[in-house]
């Protein structure tokens, strides 16, 4: 019950966010050939979405709190003491840490034999 | 010892702290952003990607190679909210020789109507260029406020707080929207003044 709400609510954040982006495009009149020239940061994006949802849907109970922490503080380092938010260098930076910290979230090992949830 | 009050109330801890951190790391302003002097104003430069001449600091925008050559773009701001807007702002009031590679990649071009048309076209790309990424890099932080609370909830009381998460979250990703299309808007019509500025003697409108 509670992963199918898990998933549901996680296919309604999706949604809203395709809807937002192609609502976004449409008001600025973007087509295929503007986004082309931004596709490290749109591969970016989809790449960080994915590990997210795969990662803390696999990743030990007892992991997820420390990695909330994890990615915030990523967050904070790239955002606030490196790379401007509007740098071109920001999201695939920020994907990679994502991805960084979702691994090691998932698959290092555990001292006990904790389930996922 | 872990009974369902002490499991939801650290579930509540767990995602407050989630959306708090990320929202409060969302709002502060960057502070790594070199400040150098430019005509009409204070120019604040984006910090990673800029490049140094020795006399000069430049922004490369690549985007545009092959077809006008706008290669150089400037994101000068007091306010990280509005860099868009600046840009058109110090478009106008800086030197197009800061704007523009020199020699003039326009210089092929004779007539005005030819170097108006490119240059405002190219100018009005770059305003739509620098608006989708800052749409996307406000989709990074939608996501990571929402989705770690999602991540953190294992009870039907998380999993109701990581929604109201996310309806927050995605009020402020649908604002953040607005505030860019603004900004979009203002930069668009900011490219008449720029190209004036880029090509004198020609009026390229606005």
């Amino acid at each position: 019950m509670r992963k199918k709400a898990r998933f549901i609510l996680g296919g309604m954040m999706l949604l809203f966010m395709i809807g937002f982006y192609v609502a976004f495009f449409i008001s600025i009149d973007a087509s295929v050939s503007d986004l082309i020239p931004l596709w490290p940061m749109l591969l970016s994006l989809v790449v960080a979405i994915v590990a997210i949802f795969v990662g803390f849907w696999y990743m030990p109970k007892q992991r997820r709190t420390p990695s909330i922490a994890a990615l915030a503080m990523a967050g904070f380092f790239l955002r606030e003491l490196t790379i401007h938010m509007l740098s071109s260098w920001y999201v695939p930076m920020a994907a990679t840490a994502i991805v960084i910290i979702i691994c090691a979230a998932v698959f290092l090992p555990v001292k006990n034999n904790t389930t996922t949830d | 010892m872990n009974t369902r009050p002490q499991r939801i109330y650290r579930e509540i801890l767990t995602i407050g702290m989630a959306f708090v951190m990320i929202a409060v790391f969302s709002i502060f302003p960057s502070q790594h952003t070199p400040v150098v002097q430019a005509q009409g104003g204070e120019a604040t430069f984006v910090f990673s990607d800029l490049q140094f001449d020795g006399s000069r600091y430049y922004y490369p925008c690549s985007v545009f190679a092959g077809y006008i050559n706008v290669n150089w773009r400037l994101y000068l701001t007091n306010n990280i909210e509005y860099i868009v807007n600046e840009v058109a702002l110090v478009s106008v009031n800086v030197d197009s020789s800061v704007f523009f590679e020199d020699p003039d990649p326009c210089a092929g071009w004779s007539d005005c109507g030819s170097r108006c048309n490119a240059c405002v076209r190219a100018y009005q790309t770059s305003c739509k260029t620098v608006a989708i990424g800052q749409a996307i890099s406000a989709g990074i932080t939608f996501i990571l406020s929402f989705a770690c609370a999602l991540g953190a909830a294992a009870t039907i009381v998380g999993l109701g707080l990581a929604f109201l998460c996310g309806a927050g979250a995605g009020a402020l990703l649908v604002g953040a929207g607005a505030v860019i299309k603004g900004q979009y808007e203002i930069c668009k019509a900011g490219a008449y003044g720029a190209c004036n500025a880029a090509n004198p003697g020609c009026s390229c409108g606005g």
